[in-house]
């Protein structure tokens, strides 16, 4: 029992500790050498978020037991550490996959050694080059050259690679390649009904006949999230034509949805917005995300759906996100006879773009040590790209001798496909007509991307929030709708947005990116959809874009 | 013992001499006293500080920078106070917020004022049942989620009631830019917090003083207009600023059911604060940060100056 003097004591202590505790951490930014230490010869490295991806502290023997993907981990990482005396790894409470803590933590000098780039940016590109361009992630540029990183990468990765290039530097390293966003559809309902499957190159035109062919009674043709609309409206340009360079104005950038391609807007929304209304073809509601239509899919109340390439490999024993797997377990038939996946639908005049590859980087704290910098690129190297990525694989198939436990991801980032020790390979463990179509998607050219061609801003500048509320209105809003007007009202608020911010990039050296940039797009387009450049790209080009930059 | 009599004691002094109160002057407390009552403060008083108005002053400095994680941060002036003034999609944050309080308020705060008398009305064993259901803890995000699933316009609970018992056409419910807000508070009407403390309010008051209402011939609308809103009326004026600032700031709500469509229909001030944040413009959340908290003070300050607490004023 405290008597009096005591609890006083202690009032004034806690009090004092409260206030300098927290005024000091939030003056002085933390300790330096957040992620990781060095302590003379020693490396700590600190990992954050899910302890079950990227990187964990070394599993127990009893987790080990439990789950072979941990004691995949665990004797990989050990050779890792065996090889490297004198580095540790710990665990800190920081989640890397929540952007405000990760910044907050950046901020504070107290950030975990590594984690997503993406996620510094809200998983939006610019935001992320712009994070970079900030110095919120180590610069890795030369790491990338030692550790001889192009060597490694996969053909059909090395495109997208290079778009994470921020004003000549790299800020990260390569993590996670996928062959980006496409339909998935039910192979075995387009048998049973006698109609043709998709096939690459299909339209939207065809997506619609399929998803009224598919609608029957409970059953929906498709299940579509707000995005939907957006994935259609790019196969026609959305993106590329609604924005003008303008090097006259401070942002240099001005929007345009009304003068030139109003009318093919028009059509597509009207289109999107009858397959929802008219047909009753498609399940859609303000509040799904993804896993909402993953679920209708893999529970059968749509027969098709929008995901990544990944979708289809999911873990049929993550019970509370069903998969392509649980619903052919639940017809009793093979996975590849119930489900197939193809890339998106193309644009009236034969364009492409989005099944688009992508890619996540790995980045690592800006504070760390040269040394710590360079065990932490070590250690991923070997997890993902070295013998460590090997290790795993043999210990998986000698806990589950299961090849798609073995080969859980369809494009690897490094593109090796077998593993030696391991019978059978990925082909084998996901089936020939997937695969073939992960290889169509990932072999998709890709269009040449601003960020190479221009200097990247300072701030991400005025965010997507005004188109995405324009997307979000024509993809739910029953009953008429003014989509002219909405045109003009979205441009408008884009246009005021942008006049309120600087471009921290000089006007000349945009005006000559953007001739570089404009001139390979028209390049490419000619080459890979000589319809789209002839009849729309290249008419705006000359009329809208080249008059722009003198 | 008395604080008083305490500190009379502490300092030695004698009992005071019998007179009016006013005559009756308190020692000055002894600089023992003095430090201990600063010790007993001083916790909350460092809370307060370094949670509480530290990072309002900060928010207030960094609205004037162009902030940002790293690297140098430079005064900026006014820059992010007048983009946020002329950001078309503010203004229309604000009018959504100020629906959403409206309906809030109206629907969830002013209602179970009358729930609440009318209840009381009721045979003491309902009144204890149904103050046990309002009392039952719901979480807040798990009855979210699942009204989410009931307003689904296609295979919701919602629906079937409408179409199926009602015998309406089918509603769009949250994809309607009409009804989105409505259906968002709607919830609140269901589950409404107030009205426990309402019924708790009311069960205070002496039955004796509606005993001599009824003696005089009043009967119920009387009773409720000169003796149960007027004792509500303390209770009333705490909660409705909790109500204009809840309101106001209101977030979660709105963003796990419909993430702010459609085409903006829902998206609130702070939603709007937090897309911000997500495209690092630290700068421009904290201007509109300031501009909310100004609103919200007005508010509260209009509220302050009209409403009177005394029940008996």
């Amino acid at each position: 029992m405290l008597n009096r003097r005591e609890m006083l004591r202690l009032l004034a202590a806690g009090g004092a500790a409260a206030a300098s505790g927290a005024v000091i951490t939030s003056c002085t930014g933390g300790t330096p050498g957040g992620g990781g230490s060095d302590d003379g010869a020693d490396v700590v490295l600190r990992f954050g978020g899910d302890p079950t991806w990227p990187f964990d502290v070394m599993p127990s023997a009893e987790v080990q037991e439990e789950n072979p993907v941990k004691k995949a981990y665990a004797e990989a990482l050990q050779t890792w550490l065996d090889d490297n005396p004198g580095v540790t790894v710990e665990q800190v409470a920081t989640d890397i996959w929540d952007q405000q803590a990760l910044t907050t933590a950046l901020s504070g000098g107290t950030a975990p050694a590594m984690f997503p780039g993406n996620v510094l940016g809200g998983w939006n590109v610019a935001a992320t080059k712009s994070a970079f361009a900030q110095g919120l992630a180590a610069d890795t540029t030369e790491l990338l050259e030692s550790y001889d990183m192009d060597s490694k990468l996969a053909d059909y990765a090395k495109p997208i690679w290079s778009t994470w290039q921020v004003n000549g530097a790299y800020y990260g390293v390569p993590n996670y390649f996928g062959a980006g966003n496409g339909i998935y559809f039910r192979r075995d309902l387009i048998a049973e009904l006698g109609l043709q499957e998709p096939q690459p190159g299909w339209t939207w035109s065809e997506f619609r006949e399929l998803a009224r062919a598919l609608t029957d009674g409970d059953r929906k043709g498709a299940a579509f999230q707000s995005t939907a609309l957006h994935v259609r409206l790019i196969a026609d340009g959305w993106l590329e034509l609604s924005k003008l360079p303008d090097p006259e104005s401070a942002w240099n950038w001005r929007w345009d949805y009304t003068t030139t391609h109003a009318d093919t807007w028009t059509r597509a929304i009207e289109d999107f917005r009858a397959m929802v209304f008219e047909d009753e073809s498609i399940l859609s509601d303000v509040a799904f995300e993804d896993g909402d239509t993953r679920n209708a899919f893999a529970q059968g109340r749509a027969a098709m759906i929008i995901s990544n390439s990944g979708f289809f490999t999911a873990d049929p024993n993550d019970t509370s996100n069903p998969g392509p797997s649980n619903l052919a377990e639940s017809l009793g038939m093979p996975l590849e006879e119930v489900v197939g996946w193809i890339q998106h639908p193309r644009g009236e005049h034969g364009r492409f773009g989005d099944t688009q590859a992508f890619m996540t980087v790995m980045s690592f704290s800006p504070d760390l040590s040269e040394e710590a910098l360079d065990k932490a690129v070590s250690l991923h190297d070997w997890m993902i790209f070295g013998q460590g990525w090997e290790i795993e694989r043999e210990v998986l198939w000698e806990e589950t001798q299961s090849l798609q436990s073995v080969f859980n991801d369809p494009a690897p980032v490094h593109g090796r496909t077998e593993v030696e020790g391991v019978p059978g390979d990925l082909v084998e463990a996901w089936g020939e007509q997937y695969m073939q179509a992960v290889e169509d998607a990932s072999a998709l050219p890709l269009p040449p991307n601003e960020g190479n061609y221009l200097p990247v801003e300072e701030t991400a500048g005025p965010a997507l929030t005004a188109e995405e509320d324009m997307e979000s209105r024509w993809s739910f809003e029953r009953g008429n709708v003014d989509i002219a007007a909405d045109l003009a009202n979205l441009e408008q608020t884009r246009n005021t947005q942008a006049a309120d911010f600087t471009s921290s990039v000089d006007d000349d050296e945009f005006a000559e990116g953007a001739r570089a940039y404009y001139e390979a797009l028209q390049q490419f387009w000619q080459e890979h959809a000589p319809d789209y450049a002839a009849d729309v790209f290249d008419p705006w080009y000359e009329d809208h874009v080249r008059p722009a930059l003198g | 013992m008395t604080l008083q009599q305490e500190a009379t004691e502490t300092a030695g002094g004698a009992e005071p001499p019998a007179g009016t109160e006013s005559q009756v002057r308190e020692p000055a407390p002894s600089r023992r006293r003095r430090l201990e009552r600063a010790l007993f403060v001083l916790p909350a008083f460092s809370f307060q500080l370094t949670w509480g108005w530290y990072p309002l002053l900060m928010a207030f400095v960094i609205s004037f920078t162009n902030a940002r994680v790293r690297g140098p941060i430079e005064f900026t002036g006014l820059e992010s106070y007048e983009r946020m003034w002329s950001d078309p999609l503010v203004a229309e944050a604000f009018r959504v917020t100020a629906i959403y309080a409206v309906l809030s308020i109206g629907l969830t705060f002013f209602i179970p004022i009358f729930v609440a008398i009318l209840l009381m009305e009721m045979p003491k064993r309902h009144i204890r049942w149904m103050m046990l259901l309002w009392f039952i803890p719901l979480s807040g995000i798990a009855s979210t989620l699942l009204f989410r699933y009931m307003f689904n316009a296609q295979y919701g609970l919602f629906q079937w009631i409408a179409t199926e018992v009602l015998g309406l056409e089918p509603q769009p419910f949250l994809n309607s830019s009409d009804q989105v807000l409505f259906w968002l508070v709607f919830p609140g009407i269901l589950f409404f917090g107030p009205g426990l403390i309402y019924m708790a309010t009311l069960q205070g008051i002496p039955a004796s003083y509606y005993e001599a209402a009824e003696i005089e011939g009043a009967g119920f609308w009387r009773k409720m207009w000169t003796i149960s809103l007027p004792r509500l009326r303390p209770v009333i004026s705490m909660l409705l600023i909790f109500a204009v600032i809840g309101s106001t700031q209101v977030f979660e709500y709105p963003m796990i059911m419909t993430g702010g469509g459609p085409g903006g229909a829902s998206r609130t001030v702070v939603m709007y604060l937090y897309e911000l944040l997500q495209n690092l413009r630290y700068a421009d959340a904290t201007a509109l940060g300031v501009f909310l908290f100004i609103g919200t003070m007005l508010l509260v300050i209009i509220q302050r100056r009209f409403f009177r607490e005394d029940p008996d004023a």
